[in-house]
């Protein structure tokens, strides 16, 4: 029986697989096995169906130098072909750098800079320091022990060349002359590989970049870099350009440059972040010392300090009001609008200077310098994300009192209701004092969209659908729109319920869009605006003296064959956003109209969205670039939809927000909702105006918890299990929370707390960074970032079998400590 | 011969000849394949990507003593990946504990049932780990890579007829180590 059965098995797999049979007709065909084959069928199709897996952005930027790099070069065969080594070069950086960035950048979860960039400028720092590895790999590739192997690889027109490399034995690998670089570039092999081929894996040397100890590479992250030259003059950098001492960069909004030594240290500056480097000699640890010091004018910019074992190198960050020196640290230094200097220290420690006052500042503390005066003692750094419950002179952000400064940045114009980010720091009386605040999402109730026919237009209603609408004059609307026309309309549920109309915009072949970004390119025909490609015809209404920099508000369609095509484009100083209608190209990641969009915890996402789907889109464009959706929403122009975010007033009927809504036997309706409970509900509008709800979610887990935070602080004792905290409640240690490190008193620990609806306090985790005394100057554990209860750390791992291929990776704390400990990684990046 | 397999059969020549931009072209074109394949053998995401950086890195050494005769390199590709997670296996079995065990990536639905999908996904990829050998390795290839039962017996070396066979077996298996895991879904 079961050699029959397992023919009947590979039949019907077969069968369905080629869309021959159904899996009824298939247990229809062979009634006797009906229960066993039905059986086995369904777990056949519970394989068939599991997720695609993908490796991260980072292994997939990352792995490609890695494994070019240990592909043992092998003799050349008939067509002759340039070896391994020799498509190698720094110059990888000017094809693959922005993208490779950019790519991180699309798929990081995209938390607030503060804590996203560090994550980019370890990513960005590790693809720089891969290349730039390679690159002197290959400059060594002339030296002699490897000479003979490349002679052999090239075939005559090459070994010339490489001759002229040999000759140069005598200088310094970083000291190599400009020449002896094109000799690798120029040698006639590489041309046999079409040119093309290289750039799917390792672009071939176009430009040479040359580093040395005098010298750090500039290379564009995001938007528009400029260096500035010793005669004063700026000029816009491409890609990735050399600068020496003496010279100047600055970015500009939403853009973002990184520098790297020739040590592999690296600063990456944040958006209009000007900076000068005033001395730059980068020996490498065996040559000799480093000095980098440089002066920061305003701005933000993050430092990765490559660990200097003597006493002689120099990392500073000079700023108009204080220096920090740094030794093997991860560090921000910030200089607001007044001039106030922040330094900031996630790893290692930094000392900062000012009217000869020297403090000390270590992980998880910041020290502010106010002009004209020493800088303060250090305080602990506070951050996490929440929901505004309280603004003015003190904000409540996830239950937490934040007490705001004239330096305090508020980004985003957040609300009562909207959920926000926040960093700062906590005073020694416990007082916390926020540094940014940057609106995440707005409120998420009572909003609705509704997808119909137009039924009637009026100045100050429109009938969609069957449904009044109120318009107003902030309401946005398609001028071309006429009755019977199909529209789309978004807005709010007013607190009568009646429905006012934010926007209602035409669905047809093209669709609307409007977006504020960055102007990075500006020709006759097309624009380069927040990193896309936007065209502009005869009709396009452009605001006089627009350049290159500045910030726009642009407006127009997305044309049947993809074409972004602007209608208005001008001036515009408010935060970088954009809403869109387009179809879904893909879903992991997303892509919509041809845009990456990256989502978080926060972005609501209607159900039953597959690829082709036409979705409208809103969110924000984050100043690495990356487009973030706060919402994207599944519109259908076949027939009237609506989705309304709200509050239950009652369930028999149901009302939301003041809506009536039907339901009937096909309506999924999640078990836990009650009155008073936030919802989200889709459906169809029947022809008499009914909403018809198809779901009724609950959205109870989007503001479950009122906020997160990550704050550092010092036990001030224990009794029993009783924590004792400075500036904080003490806590109750109970087998919930996730306690790494010995506790002691004067222990500086990382603890993560999550604010519950009704004010009451989790605990999360205790993370101990620091044990004083002694202190240590790099702690064990980086506090954990990104308001997750765990964090990342950068180790060295040593892949199972393969050992000798050892590459720095980041990977989260627990996955540290229940796995990559015990496997032979070893903390800390690979030396 | 169709275009594409035409410009793969030149790529594979290329890399054959020591090219390495053409086997990086094919690198690109069958990294996530691998991946995909390797990371529903193995526990978690770090040893997929260790092993799909071994798999090529042994693609590009056996390129040169033992190249892909009369089958397509996807197929030959998936061979040295079947090898190097039974190799991973043998030198690294007794350190792994399916604590570890993977996280399946999120997926294309909405939200409720992606996770009811990666839930069960997860689930599936526990219990096809506690099977033989060569029963994961047919029911990877048939259901989770969507391989046809000749190209599983091409990778396999095996005839088709012992595919079909063997994975009628597997999959009598990986349900009965789902239903006594209690698997309500089964």
């Amino acid at each position: 029986m079961s050699e029959e059965l397992a023919r009947i098995f590979a039949e019907c797999t077969e069968a369905i697989e080629k869309d021959r049979l159904t899996v009824e007709e298939c247990l229809n065909r062979y009634p006797q096995y009906g229960t066993e084959l039905a059986d086995l069928l369904l777990v056949a199709g519970q394989a068939r169906a599991v997720p695609i897996a993908r490796p991260n952005p980072e292994f997939r930027i990352q792995a490609p130098a890695r494994l070019l790099a240990q592909l043992p070069p092998r003799s050349i065969k008939s067509n002759g072909t340039a070896s391994a080594r020799q498509m190698l070069s720094l110059t990888a950086v000017e094809n693959t750098f922005t993208q490779g960035i950019q790519s991180i950048q699309e798929k990081l979860d995209p938390w607030w800079t503060h804590l996203l960039r560090p994550k980019l400028v370890l990513g960005g720092a590790l693809f720089l320091i891969c290349l730039l590895i390679i690159s002197l790999w290959l400059q060594q590739a002339a030296s002699p022990g490897e000479e003979t192997q490349l002679a052999q690889s090239i075939p005559a027109a090459g070994v010339k060349n490489i001759t002229r490399a040999n000759e140069a034995e005598d200088v310094a690998p970083n000291e190599r002359p400009a020449a002896e670089v094109a000799v690798i570039e120029n040698s006639e092999p590489a041309a046999s590989v079409p040119e093309a081929a290289f750039s799917a894996f390792i672009p071939v040397i176009s430009n040479p970049l040359q580093l040395n100890a005098q010298t750090a590479a500039v290379a564009v992250n995001q938007g528009f870099i400029e260096v500035q030259d010793e005669d004063g003059q700026w000029t816009a950098v491409k890609q990735v350009t050399a600068a020496r001492a003496g010279q100047r960069v600055r970015t500009g909004a939403f853009s973002s440059a990184t520098i790297t030594f020739h040590d592999g240290s690296q600063a990456t500056l944040g958006a209009n972040t000007e900076i000068s480097l005033d001395e730059l000699d980068v020996q490498r640890p065996e040559d000799g010392l480093r000095t980098v010091i440089m002066t920061q004018y305003s701005g933000e910019s993050e430092h990765q300090v490559d660990f200097r074992n003597d006493s002689g190198s120099r990392y500073e960050v000079m700023t108009p009001n204080g220096s920090g020196r740094a030794r093997g640290t991860i560090f921000t230094v910030l200089v607001t609008a007044d001039m106030q200097s922040h330094y900031i220290v996630t790893e290692g420690r930094v000392d900062v200077t000012h009217l000869n006052v020297t403090v000390i500042v270590i992980a998880g503390q910041v020290s502010v310098v106010d002009p004209e005066e020493p800088p303060s003692q250090p305080h602990f750094s506070v951050y996490g994300q929440g929901e505004v419950t309280a603004v003015g002179e003190t904000w409540t952000i996830g239950g937490q009192n934040f007490t705001t400064t004239d330096s305090t940045v508020i980004v985003g114009d957040p609300q009562i209701g909207d959920v926000v980010s926040v960093y700062g720091y906590m005073l020694p009386d416990g007082t916390l004092v926020a540094t940014h605040i940057i609106l995440l999402h707005q409120a998420p109730t009572n909003q609705f969209s509704l997808t119909g026919t137009v039924n009637s237009i009026g100045p100050e209603e429109w009938v969609i659908a069957g449904r009044s609408i109120s318009v107003n004059e902030q309401t946005i609307i398609d001028e071309t729109l006429a009755v019977g026309d199909i529209a789309r309309v978004h807005g709010v549920i007013l607190s009568d319920s009646s429905l006012l109309a934010h926007r209602i915009d035409r669905l047809d072949d093209s669709h609307p869009f409007e977006f504020v970004g960055l102007v990075t390119s500006v020709s006759d025909d097309l624009w380069v605006i927040g990193g896309r490609e936007i065209a502009v015809d005869e009709n396009t209404e452009i605001e006089d003296d627009i350049q290159t920099g500045d910030v726009v508000e642009v407006e127009g369609l997305i044309l049947a064959d993809g074409t972004w095509l602007a209608q208005e484009i001008q001036l515009e100083d408010e935060e970088a956003h954009f809403e869109f209608t387009g179809p879904v190209e893909s879903i992991d990641p997303w892509v919509v109209a041809g845009v990456s969009l990256t989502t978080d915890s926060f972005t609501e996402i209607d159900s039953g969205i597959d690829v082709g789907d036409l979705v409208y889109v809103q969110g924000r464009i984050l100043s690495d670039g990356s487009w973030l959706a706060s919402a994207i929403r599944l519109l259908s122009d076949e027939e009237a939809t609506f989705t309304i975010i709200g509050t239950v007033d009652d369930m028999d009927p149901w009302i939301v927000s003041g809506v009536e809504l039907a339901t009937d036997e096909n309506t999924l309706i999640d078990d836990d909702i009650e009155a008073g409970t936030l919802v989200l509900t889709q459906g169809i509008i029947l022809p008499d105006g009914t909403l018809l709800a198809a779901l009724i979610k609950s959205l109870e887990d989007i503001d479950d918890d009122a906020g997160c935070f990550t704050i550092t602080t010092v036990v001030t004792g224990i009794n029993g299990n009783k924590l004792s905290l400075k500036g904080l409640p003490p806590v109750s240690l109970d087998d919930d929370i996730i306690v790494d490190g010995d506790l002691l008193p004067n222990t500086t620990v990382s603890i993560t707390v999550c604010i519950n609806q009704d004010g009451s306090i989790i605990v999360i985790s205790i993370i101990v960074i620091i044990y004083v005394p002694p202190p240590p100057l790099i702690p064990p554990v980086p506090p954990p970032d990104n308001g997750q209860p765990s964090g990342k750390v950068t180790i060295c791992h040593y892949p199972p079998g393969n050992p000798d291929n050892r590459h720095t990776i980041t990977v989260g704390f627990p996955a540290w400590i229940n796995g990559h400990s015990g496997h032979g990684d070893t903390y800390g990046p690979c030396k | 011969m169709n275009n594409q397999s035409g410009q793969e059969d030149q790529l594979v020549a290329r890399a054959l000849a020591g090219d390495t931009a053409a086997f990086g072209s094919l690198y690109e074109r069958y990294l996530d394949a691998i991946y995909h394949y390797v990371f529903y053998r193995v526990e978690g995401h770090q040893e997929a990507e260790d092993l799909t950086e071994l798999v090529f890195l042994r693609a590009w050494q056996a390129l040169e003593n033992s190249p892909p005769r009369e089958i397509p390199f996807r197929l030959w590709l998936y061979r040295i990946a079947h090898n190097a997670v039974v190799d991973h296996y043998r030198t690294r079995k007794e350190q792994l504990g399916l604590e570890a065990a993977a996280h399946i990536p999120t997926s294309l639905e909405g939200p409720e049932a992606s996770l009811a999908r990666q839930e069960q996904a997860e689930i599936l990829k526990r219990a096809m780990l506690l099977l033989k050998e060569e029963h994961q390795q047919v029911l990877t290839c048939r259901f989770v890579v969507g391989l046809s039962h000749a190209e599983t017996a091409v990778i396999m070396q095996r005839n088709e007829g012992a595919v079909r066979a063997l994975q009628y077996r597997a999959i009598v298996a990986l349900r009965s180590r789902l239903v006594a895991e209690g698997n309500p879904h089964v």
